[in-house]
């Protein structure tokens, strides 16, 4: 490969090779690498089931003491938005219902906070219909991100066109497709709460959405935000069963079955090719961090995944 | 962290991406899987500080209302936890309390889902704040006559699931089939029909509460859940009583 000289290549692994405990592969890597070389660097961060939880958990809560919370949440993401310069920050859904705050205030502070927050998209989760389809639809203006979901039409409700199927990121000429899943409504949510919104087979939905943007669209990488479950605790298609029955799919960020993976795990799909699956627990206690490498030439990619607990004392207002 | 384990993949890797070889370089994980940030170290983010600040301010005024003292934490628990009965012990009192029928006879049980329970009670002071992340839905409370074959059923299944918050009944089982069914305080008698106190969520077919299907009668309560268990606490608080994990057994597997 000519884009990098031997200098600098010997320069590169002195310096990763050094590495120290704490200290990532892909994130030793040195700023000035990505400067010379065709390579592109993209971190990926991610939540789910954040379920209202805007206060930190109090401290004397018997699991997660003064663990979470959106001001820590926000200074976790500013400092690394402050250290990466392609960040693209996602949930996966159920962003409100939990606290009281979703109770008073139907979700605008919710919003509000992510819209403040940067993030780039969501999908939408079973919860975020708790105040039916008006009570969504009302709180939309407060979101700056668009809701990406490809099964559930919502042509004959209220969120008609509210909604996109899929869109695409470009980052440093990377091309990031992303669409969305919704698990099934019927026998989870009240029907008088999603009304005429129909649910459409996610398997066959997610394999015509992640065909477009991988092969007619040539996205660098195809993300799934599924709010169907990762795998045990989902009665019905989960994460693990898409993954493998999957292509044209890079990353499944989950949701929905409140699963605390410490880092993404890999599948084969279909063709043979890696997957990975990943989820962060719940009411934003982690925020899930995957940073990839593209190869620009060859289209090669590398990653690496990991979960961040975020911990404070309470804020006291 | 290994730290010649991390050396290895970091060589691989860089030689597999920029020698550009044929096989794609291969880094799933690093053998640390997670870190944690604290925020102790860092400048609080003082936007996001400031916008929460006025809803919160108005939310503690409403949900710091301390209602009653717990002198244990009640939990979570299957086939019986101390949480699902003080909840199903609750529901079916206040539903009794507002329940006016023709025909002057009270619901005997009230059946919920442990699911529905979003959060346990800690030991100390529990606020209207607790009482709302343990119930934060907005279902109301409807009392469904059900005929003795779809009561049968209901406890069948209750045994089958391996539990479930409810109240009013005692139920014994052995390989999973019933072998004795109390309700309030009588045998079971499959001829007759009985009352129960659920949630509309359940009764509409929520959790797959199959038996809650075609019941004799729907009566709607317009009174929700959460107020139900926040009245409760209010009550048993001028009783002067505090709560306490009961747990008596109501479900037993043999």
């Amino acid at each position: 490969m000519d884009a990098l000289n031997i200098n600098s290549r010997r320069s590169f692994l002195k310096k990763t090779a050094l590495a120290g405990a704490g200290i990532f592969a892909i994130n030793a890597i040195p700023a000035e690498v990505f400067a010379k070389t065709d390579l592109v660097k993209l971190t990926i961060l991610h939540t789910n089931d954040v379920h209202s939880h805007i206060d930190p958990f109090p401290s004397n809560d018997p699991k997660y003491p003064e663990l979470g919370g959106a001001v820590n949440r926000a200074a976790l993401i500013k400092k690394i938005r402050t250290e990466e310069k392609n960040v693209l920050l996602l949930d996966v859904g159920d962003i409100f219902q939990g606290t009281p705050y979703f109770n008073l205030y139907g979700g605008e502070l919710e919003f509000k906070l992510m819209s403040m927050m940067g993030y780039d998209a969501s999908t939408i989760g079973n919860h975020d219909f708790d105040n039916g389809l008006d009570g969504l639809v009302k709180q939309l203006p407060h979101a700056s991100f668009p809701f990406i979901n490809c099964n559930y039409d919502f042509s004959d409700t209220p969120m008609a066109g509210k909604t996109i199927p899929h869109k695409i990121f470009i980052k440093d000429d990377i091309k990031i497709g992303v669409f969305g899943l919704g698990i099934e409504l019927e026998g989870l949510v009240e029907k008088r709460m999603y009304g005429n919104t129909k649910y459409l087979n996610p398997v066959v939905k997610a394999a015509e959405a992640a065909h477009y943007l991988k092969l007619d669209q040539k996205c660098d990488l195809v993300i799934c935000l599924s709010h169907l479950g990762y795998s045990a605790r989902a009665k019905q298609i989960n994460d693990v069963d898409l993954a493998k029955q999957s292509k044209n799919i890079d990353l499944i960020l989950g949701a929905h079955t409140h699963t605390f993976l410490d880092k993404p795990i890999p599948y084969t799909n279909s063709d043979g090719k890696d997957i990975l699956v990943a989820q962060v627990g719940w009411a934003g206690i982690r925020l899930g961090r995957i940073d990839y490498i593209f190869e620009k030439k060859s289209g090669k990619k590398a990653s690496e995944g990991y979960s961040i607990k975020i911990s404070k004392k309470s804020i006291a207002i | 962290m290994n730290k010649s384990l991390l050396q290895h993949i970091v060589v691989l890797y860089a030689i597999a991406l920029l020698s550009g070889c044929s096989t794609a370089p291969k880094i799933k994980s690093v053998e640390t899987s997670s870190i944690e940030f604290n925020t102790q170290n860092t400048a609080v983010d003082s936007t996001t500080y400031k916008l929460i600040a006025p809803y919160k301010k108005e939310m503690d005024k409403i949900m710091n209302q301390v209602l009653v003292v717990a002198d244990t934490a009640l939990t979570k628990d299957l086939p019986e936890g101390s949480l699902g009965d003080f909840v199903a012990d609750a529901v079916l009192k206040k539903a009794n309390d507002v329940y006016k029928p023709a025909d002057q006879v009270p619901a005997s049980i009230c059946l919920l889902n442990n699911g529905g329970l979003r959060a346990q009670l800690p030991k100390g002071n529990i606020t209207r704040g607790n009482a709302f992340e343990l119930m934060p839905f907005e279902n109301a409370i409807v009392i469904l006559t059900l005929s003795g074959e779809k009561t049968k059923q209901l406890f069948q299944s209750l045994v089958e699931f391996n539990g479930a918050p409810f109240a009013g009944a005692t139920v014994t089982s052995k390989a999973k089939k019933i072998t004795e069914l109390t309700i309030a305080g009588q045998p079971f008698d499959v001829t007759k029909n009985y009352k129960i106190v659920t949630s509309d969520y359940l009764a509409g077919g929520g959790d797959k509460y199959d038996f809650f299907k075609d019941p004799v009668k729907i009566d709607t309560l317009n009174y929700k859940l959460r107020d139900a268990i926040i009245d409760y606490m209010i009550e048993q608080n001028k009783k002067g009583n505090t709560l306490k994990s009961k747990k008596d057994g109501r479900i037993k597997y043999q």
